[in-house]
C-alpha cells in the first residue's frame, strides 16, 4: 500500500509543498491577524460597531470554503493571490469574532477601576483590556492556525494548496501513497500549530489559575 | 476640601432624580460616610467626585477647583478610588496593581518599587505577596491590595464605595478597624459609601444620610446623629437600640473621672475597666459585677475611681457631644 521508494524519490517536492504550506497558513494568520486588529481598533473608535462587526463576522463564516474561493476566482484567477484571499478571509473571522468575543466579557469592574485610576482610552486598552483578552485572542489563533492548514489543502483545487496537491496527484493516479504522505504532514503540521499557540498561551498568560 | 453645590442629577431615561439638590461640605482629613439603603444615590453621588458620573447641575469642587475644570484623567489620577469588588488587575501581579497609579504619573522605577514596598507592610501584608496574581489571595487580602493601589500616588482624597460590602463579617471589622487606624497617621480626606449603619459609625468622623433620590436628610457626627436622629427615616435605619450604639462610640475616659478620696489602689473584690474600653464593654462589666460597679483604671493601671450604672446613665443623658469626638 505505502510504496517507500516514491516518498524517497519525491522527498524534495515534498518538503517543497511542506514549505508552501506553511507559507500559505502563516500568511492567511498574519494578514488576518492584522486586518483584525485595525477593526478592532476601529471598535474602540465606534464601540456601536463592535456588535455587527460579530454579527456579519459569524454569517460569512458559515459560506462554504470551496464556494469562497470561486466567489474570488473571478478577480485574481487562479493564482496564489487568490488563495491567499480566501485563507485570510477565513482567518479574520475566526480571529476577529474571539477578539471581540474576549474582549466583551472582560470583567466590567475592573475597567471601571481603571477608568477611575486616570487611565486614558489607550492606556486602558493596551494596558488592561488587551492584556486580559489575550487567552481568547490566543485562542483564536490556535483554532485558526488549525483551521488553516487543512483549509490551504482545498485550495490544491485553485491550483495552490501546498500539501493538498498530493491529494489531488493520489487521486489521479489511484495512488494511495501520496495521499497517506500528505495525510500525516497535514495531521503533524497543524498538531505543531497547536502546540505552538498553546505554548504562547502558556507563556504570555502566566495569570490565570 | 470636596464641596457640592446644588449638584443634582438625573439618569438617563428615569423619571427619578439620582441627586436631588446636593450641598455638603466635606472636611479636610476626615472620613465621611455617605450611608442609605441601596438605590440612594449615594454611589452616584460619590462618583461623581472623580467624574466617573456626571452631574446635570451644579459644582463639585475638590480642594477649591471646580471637578469640570480639571482635564479628567489629571482629575482622576489625584484622587484614590476603591470599589466594592477589590477590581484588581488579574493579569498583573500584586506589586504592579499597586504601582498601577505611579506608572500612570510617569514615576522613575525604583521610587515606584520602594513605594510599593512601603505601601504593602502599610496595608499589613508580608512582601513576599508582591509576586502574587489576585487570584491567589483572599478576598481580605485583595481588599488590601486594592486599598494600597488607592493609596499609591498619596493623593489627599481617597473614595471608597462598599469597599469591605463583600467580606465576611470578622474580616471587615478588622479592616474596618485598621482604616480607622491608618487615618490617625494618614489623615486624609476619605468619602467611603457604605449600606451599613454600623459601619457608618464604626469609621465615619461624620455621617451623611442619604434617602431616596439622593436627598441628604441628616450630616452629622456619629453620637450627635444617634442622640438626635432628624426623622423618623433616620432613626429607622439606626435600628432598634441607639443607646448601645452609642456606648459603643463613648469610651470610659469620656466620664468625668470621680475618685473617692484617699484610696489609690481599687479595691481587690471589683472588676475593672480601663479608660480605653468602651462604655458598652463597661454596661457589661457592671452588669455581671455583684455589686453593680466596677474599678477604672487608667492605661498603666492606676486607679481613678468607680463606675456605675449611673454613670453611663448619666453619660447618655448628659450627651456632651463635643467631648466626645
Amino acid at each position: 500500500m505505502m510504496d517507500g521508494a516514491w516518498i524517497v524519490d519525491n522527498w524534495q517536492a515534498i518538503v517543497q509543498l511542506l514549505l508552501d504550506h506553511i507559507q500559505l497558513v502563516t500568511l492567511g494568520l498574519c494578514i488576518g491577524m492584522l486586518v483584525a486588529g485595525a477593526m478592532v481598533f476601529l471598535t474602540l473608535w465606534k464601540p456601536v460597531l463592535a456588535r455587527p462587526m460579530i454579527y456579519v463576522s459569524g454569517i460569512l463564516f458559515t459560506i462554504p470554503s470551496l464556494a469562497l474561493f470561486i466567489l474570488i476566482m473571478p478577480f485574481t484567477g487562479l493564482s496564489k493571490t487568490t488563495s491567499v484571499i480566501g485563507l485570510s478571509l477565513y482567518s479574520l473571522l475566526i480571529i476577529l469574532q474571539n477578539t471581540l468575543a474576549g474582549l466583551a466579557s472582560n470583567p466590567p469592574d475592573v475597567l471601571e477601576e481603571a477608568r477611575a485610576l486616570g487611565y486614558t482610552r489607550m492606556q486602558r486598552f493596551l494596558g488592561v483590556e488587551l492584556p486580559l483578552a489575550l487567552p481568547s485572542l490566543l485562542a483564536g489563533l490556535r483554532t485558526t492556525s488549525v483551521t488553516l492548514v487543512g483549509l490551504v489543502t482545498v485550495t490544491a483545487l485553485i491550483g495552490q494548496g501546498g500539501l493538498g496537491q498530493l491529494f489531488i496527484t493520489g487521486l489521479a493516479q489511484s495512488f494511495t501513497t501520496p495521499v497517506v504522505v500528505s495525510l500525516v504532514l497535514t495531521v503533524m503540521l497543524a498538531l505543531c500549530f497547536d502546540f505552538l499557540f498553546y505554548s504562547i498561551n502558556k507563556w504570555l498568560v502566566p495569570w490565570v489559575r | 476640601m470636596i464641596r457640592f453645590e446644588a449638584v443634582k442629577k438625573t439618569h438617563k431615561g428615569s423619571p427619578r432624580m439620582a441627586v436631588s439638590d446636593l450641598t455638603l461640605h466635606v472636611r479636610e482629613g476626615e472620613i465621611c460616610v455617605f450611608v442609605g439603603p441601596s438605590g440612594c444615590g449615594k454611589t452616584t453621588i460619590l462618583r461623581m467626585i472623580n467624574r466617573l458620573d456626571t452631574q446635570d447641575s451644579g459644582r463639585i469642587c475638590v480642594n477649591g477647583v471646580a471637578t469640570d475644570e480639571l482635564d479628567v484623567v489629571t482629575l482622576r489620577r489625584g484622587i484614590g478610588f476603591m470599589m466594592q469588588s477589590s477590581a484588581l488587575f488579574p493579569h498583573q501581579t500584586v506589586a504592579e496593581n499597586i504601582g498601577a497609579v505611579p506608572r500612570l504619573l510617569g514615576w522613575g522605577k525604583s521610587k515606584i518599587r520602594q513605594r510599593v514596598s512601603e505601601l504593602i507592610s502599610l496595608v499589613g501584608l508580608q512582601p513576599e505577596f508582591l509576586d502574587r496574581y489576585p487570584n491567589q489571595l483572599s478576598g481580605g487580602q485583595q481588599s488590601r491590595v486594592a486599598l494600597a493601589r488607592a493609596l499609591a500616588s498619596d493623593p489627599p482624597v481617597v473614595l471608597m464605595d462598599e469597599p469591605f460590602a463583600a467580606l465576611d463579617p470578622v474580616i471587615r471589622e478588622r479592616l474596618q478597624d485598621e482604616l480607622v487606624a491608618l487615618q490617625r497617621r494618614l489623615h486624609k480626606t476619605i468619602i467611603l459609601v457604605t449600606h451599613d449603619m454600623e459601619e457608618a459609625i464604626k469609621v465615619g468622623d461624620r455621617i451623611a444620610i442619604f434617602e431616596g433620590e439622593g436627598r441628604l436628610v441628616q450630616f452629622d457626627t456619629p453620637h450627635n446623629i444617634l442622640a438626635h436622629p432628624a426623622s423618623d427615616f433616620v432613626s429607622g435605619f439606626i435600628g432598634k437600640d441607639p443607646l448601645l450604639k452609642r456606648l459603643t462610640l463613648m469610651k470610659v475616659a469620656d466620664l468625668p473621672a470621680e475618685i473617692d478620696g484617699e484610696s489609690t489602689v481599687p479595691a481587690p473584690e471589683l472588676a475593672t475597666v480601663t479608660i480605653n474600653d468602651s462604655l458598652h464593654h463597661a454596661l457589661v462589666k457592671i452588669l455581671s459585677a455583684p455589686t453593680g460597679v466596677v474599678a477604672r483604671v487608667d492605661e498603666a493601671g492606676g486607679y481613678e475611681g468607680c463606675i456605675s450604672i449611673e454613670s453611663l446613665y448619666n453619660a447618655l443623658s448628659g450627651s456632651r457631644p463635643g467631648s466626645l469626638q
